[in-house]
């Protein structure tokens, strides 16, 4: 299994598998938490998907429910149930699409505190932190000749 | 995906306890194999987002750390393997922390179950606060293992 012996079939093999895994995740991904817009294109098609909607704006409130704003591009959709916040408030909110209305009946949402604006920070971070992994692990697992001469040599 | 940073920090600190360099290399490399091949995909294959679920699942992550594990001298591909997929797992436990609303932050059975899976433990806007602890850890861990070093030449 580790060897060199059939080393390019292994190769080969393990590529193919997660390239298949990649496939199949995608497209029953798809299904699993689709796009915003695509359940208001095709509200029959997705009625009783539940939905993550990781980041939404409060445009507007009535007694029972709400309207929000979310995705890319950018749609809106009535939300059944108490808002979390007040109107311009960014939430994420989880819930069941239904077809009729469209809209959302909510399960869960929370306002999202002014520091999720940060996440540029985090991800400034990240690529630094990568850099300089990839940096280390070069320098432990690169071929470099004239460091084998010099140890020839010594 | 929390921040690569706590990735780090989750794989470097077991890591501190592996002599081999390049063993604790690839330890940290398996670590962040998901979030690589996930984001390649996505960014260079211009694959669906949907299709980074596969890299964080049990079966993805063994894939992946085969694959990985082939591209490193033939002795160091056993414990290469098994040291990728220890990183490959502990990346999925830290995303697991995230609180997703309920939907799960993985889907560890793909491709045999689609069910998410999380802890729920840490609002994903919060991991920016864990950047300081981060970096005390790790300065920590690079102490203790200096002595270590130290103590045993």
């Amino acid at each position: 299994m580790f060897s060199n012996k059939r080393y390019l079939w292994k190769l080969g093999a393990a590529l193919a598998l997660i390239a298949v895994m990649g496939v199949s995740a995608a497209r029953r991904g798809d299904s699993i938490n689709p796009m915003l817009w695509r359940c208001i294109a095709e509200p029959a098609r997705w009625n009783d998907t539940r939905l993550w909607i990781p980041l939404a704006r409060i445009v507007s409130l009535q007694e029972a429910s709400y309207e929000i704003a979310a995705g890319d591009p950018e749609v809106r959709l009535r939300v059944e149930g108490r808002a979390p916040g007040a109107a311009g408030d960014w939430i994420t909110l989880a819930g069941t699409f239904r077809a009729e209305g469209p809209r959302l009946d909510a399960e869960r949402s929370r306002v999202l505190p002014p520091r999720f604006r940060l996440r540029w920070l985090t991800e400034a971070v990240s690529v630094a932190v990568l850099l300089a992994v990839l940096v280390n692990f070069a320098r432990h697992f690169l071929f470099r000749p004239k460091l084998l001469q010099f140890e020839k040599g010594d | 995906m929390a921040d690569l940073f706590t990735h780090l920090v989750a794989a470097r600190v077991p890591g501190a306890f592996l002599r081999d360099r390049r063993l604790q290399a690839l330890l940290v490399l398996g670590t962040f194999l998901p979030d690589l091949a996930g984001k390649g995909l996505y960014w260079v294959l211009q694959s669906r987002e949907s299709s980074q679920l596969a890299t964080h699942s049990v079966v993805g992550v063994l894939l992946l750390s085969y694959l990985g594990c082939l591209f490193v001298e033939e002795s160091l591909r056993r414990p290469g393997f098994w040291l990728m997929a220890a990183g490959g797992v502990i990346h999925i436990l830290v995303d697991l922390l995230k609180d997703n609303q309920g939907v799960g932050a993985a889907m560890l059975f793909l491709p045999f179950s689609t069910r998410g899976s999380e802890f729920g433990w840490i609002d994903p806007e919060n991991v920016v606060y864990l950047i300081p602890f981060d970096a005390a850890i790790l300065a920590l861990a690079w102490v203790l293992e200096r002595r270590c070093r130290r103590v045993q030449q």
